[in-house]
């Protein structure tokens, strides 16, 4: 498990440390051209009285907060970014499976625990396309960048990211090297604290 | 200036223009040759030369030939690794880069503008003073070692398909280096020329041989300490086994201290070597002792905070077991020593490089399954790497983890290596080897028994 504590968020951005190692880093597919899919496994530590993100797909903005009254689910296309309000699905103390599948031209499905909670249509959609998208746990954006932050207390129990061969990236956060957890799928896609 | 526009400049010269003939030199002392950037041969440097002009230990009568047919358009032949790379590709070849340098560009005018008979007071100078060493690793030589002149000429060259070390060789082409009893008049010539070069001098770095055994070494640094004004900015580097006696090291340190906290030079580099850990790393490196190389590593960094340490390591076949250990200890020094103050960032790099020669200790010569041991010590480079390159953080960089990753890309890449005769050649040298220095090659090397019998 890996606690995350306020301000102290992680990021899955593999190919940031080196530029071509691993050859195939596993965020390049977190973009509208590609198929993906991701579970993030996480337990939230406190009440949300304010906004919070559980994760955030940068740079174009895709994301879920949660406050006090519900959740939002934010989503960037390559024209616009959009917010979906939702209903407050997720408690504190409670574990929660929150996985996000995109199909390219066709879909965006949101699940909590395995249900579906909201899909996209992306028929007339483009899901933002970026060379080197990343996703920040625990926070909304760097905490050097000084804005949207929206800390959180996580306990983040697993994340996978499948795309269209399988298996990309498998974090159980029982071993870490450096502030960065080992990829137990061995391709060295890593999360790394911030 | 982008390198392109530097191209376009140097083009409008000739096609085949290249400041680093007269602003680059490496100096061989002890064989008395020269060469301007590592592509060209070394060529010899005529005694009558230096006699008459200490400068001719750069600006020799052969050279400035090539500098003519630069300036008149011309393409030396010596310098053709650079025209196969412009020809073969769209890359900038060495040609645009060693131009394009600092202690370059900023001379073209002055160069192009020049007669080719001129003398240059080169700006990047590496020296080797003279071969006195005490090491006798795996893959050097005569021309860089003493230790090995000794045992060539005790035992002869090694028995492999080549004759590796063959002095004979080495004497017929001229680069039989003065002993250490001789007074060498290239090193005389030096001095001479040295008040006069040290004022243009950007880098400066002294080679060997070993240099902290050199009394031109301490001669080199003491003048620095009396004449810095006359050239604050230099950028001074040294290589070292870090394995010569203790009060050699302690005297190096003490005059770097005044160096570094007394900003005479703009900063200070040290290079070493090492390419395995232990007993492994004290095979390959005759004359190492493993943990007295990272205790005298651990009290440099620390007794010079603004100094970096960089481990130019040549990976070789016998590297491969315990690389990912010899990057735990790296990395255990970047982090107990990384403080914000360093030039270069990092306290210690290492800087892994394959080895071409001798091509029987090329990791080309392993086994598959060998191979894939270097792709876990990248892998392990890779998680020890640095989140963000600034004086903040420690870590390993994109370019340190990148070229152990070559090492293994290069291991497995096919090419006209020849394995079967390097292979045979492996096992004759490692043979020899232990006869001679009383080593235990198949104790040190567990993992390679089975492959020794194999190819035995």
């Amino acid at each position: 498990m890996l606690k995350l504590n306020k301000g102290e968020p992680w990021v899955f951005w593999p190919s940031s440390i080196c530029d071509t190692f691993p050859e195939n880093p596993g965020n390049k597919i977190l973009r509208g051209d590609c198929y993906f899919e991701f579970n993030i496994r996480f337990t939230l530590k406190e009440k949300p009285l304010e906004r919070k993100t559980i994760f955030a797909l940068l740079p174009k903005y895709t994301g879920l907060d949660i406050h006090s009254e519900g959740m939002v689910f934010a989503y960037t296309t390559e024209e616009e970014t959009y917010y979906i309000n939702l209903p407050s699905l997720i408690k504190e103390g409670e574990e929660v499976l929150l996985t996000v599948i995109h199909q390219p031209n066709r879909y965006l499905r949101i699940f909590i625990n395995r249900e579906l909670i909201e899909e996209i249509n992306l028929d007339n959609k483009v899901f933002g396309i970026d060379n080197s998208p990343h996703i920040i746990f625990g926070a909304g954006n760097f905490p050097k960048n000084n804005f949207n932050l929206n800390y959180v207390d996580l306990d983040l129990h697993e994340f996978i990211l499948i795309g269209i061969t399988g298996v990309i990236s498998h974090h159980t956060f029982e071993e870490f090297i450096f502030d960065k957890s080992v990829d137990i799928s061995g391709n060295l896609n890593f999360i790394h604290k911030l | 200036m982008s390198l392109q526009e530097v191209k376009n400049k140097l083009d409008g010269v000739g096609c085949g223009f290249c400041l680093a003939k007269w602003t680059q030199v490496t100096m061989h002392l002890g064989m008395g040759m020269t060469h301007s950037c590592h592509h060209p041969s070394p060529h010899k440097i005529p005694l009558k030369e230096v006699e008459r002009n200490p400068s001719a230990l750069h600006n020799t009568s052969y050279k400035k030939q090539k500098r003519r047919e630069m300036l008149e358009g011309g393409k030396p032949e010596e310098c053709n690794y650079c025209w196969k790379v412009e020809e073969s590709s769209n890359s900038f070849s060495d040609r645009v880069f060693k131009s394009s340098e600092p202690w370059s560009l900023d001379q073209f005018d002055k160069i192009k503008d020049s007669h080719w008979r001129e003398d240059f007071n080169p700006r990047y100078v590496e020296v080797s003073f003279s071969n006195t060493c005490n090491f006798k690793c795996a893959y050097c030589g005569p021309q860089y070692s003493s230790k090995w002149v000794e045992e060539i000429e005790k035992h002869g060259a090694y028995p492999t398909s080549y004759n590796f070390n063959d002095i004979s060789n080495i004497q017929a082409r001229g680069e039989m280096p003065y002993k250490h009893s001789e007074i060498n008049p290239y090193v005389e010539a030096f001095w001479k020329w040295w008040p006069d070069l040290y004022k243009d001098l950007h880098t400066f770095r002294i080679t060997g041989g070993e240099p902290l055994l050199s009394k031109d070494t301490f001669k080199v640094l003491e003048y620095i300490q009396d004449h810095h004004h006359k050239n604050p900015n230099l950028s001074l580097s040294i290589n070292s086994n870090l394995g010569v006696p203790d009060n050699l090291i302690d005297r190096f340190i003490e005059i770097a201290k005044d160096l570094c906290e007394n900003d005479k030079v703009r900063e200070l580099t040290i290079f070493t070597s090492v390419e395995a850990k232990g007993a492994q790393a004290e095979y390959t490196r005759y004359g190492l002792e493993y943990d007295r190389f990272w205790s005298n590593v651990d009290k440099i960094l620390t007794a010079l905070p603004k100094v970096t340490i960089n481990i130019m390591a040549t990976f070789n076949a016998l590297s491969v077991f315990s690389y990912d250990e010899l990057i735990d200890k790296t990395f255990e020094m970047k982090k107990k020593h990384a403080n914000g103050q360093r030039y270069w960032i990092s306290a210690l790099q290492l800087d892994t490089s394959y080895l071409r020669w001798p091509t029987h200790l090329s990791v080309k010569i392993l086994e598959p399954e060998h191979k894939t041991s270097i792709l876990k010590s990248a892998e392990k480079a890779l998680y020890y790497g640095i989140k963000e390159f600034t004086k903040d953080n420690y870590g390993f960089s994109n370019v340190e983890i990148q070229k152990i990753k070559r090492i293994y890309d290069y291991a497995i890449s096919e090419d006209n290596f020849d394995i079967e005769r390097n292979r045979k050649d492996f096992v004759i040298f490692v043979d020899e080897l232990d006869k001679r220095r009383g080593t235990n090659f198949l104790e040190t090397f567990p993992e390679l028994n089975e492959f020794y019998a194999k190819i035995k």
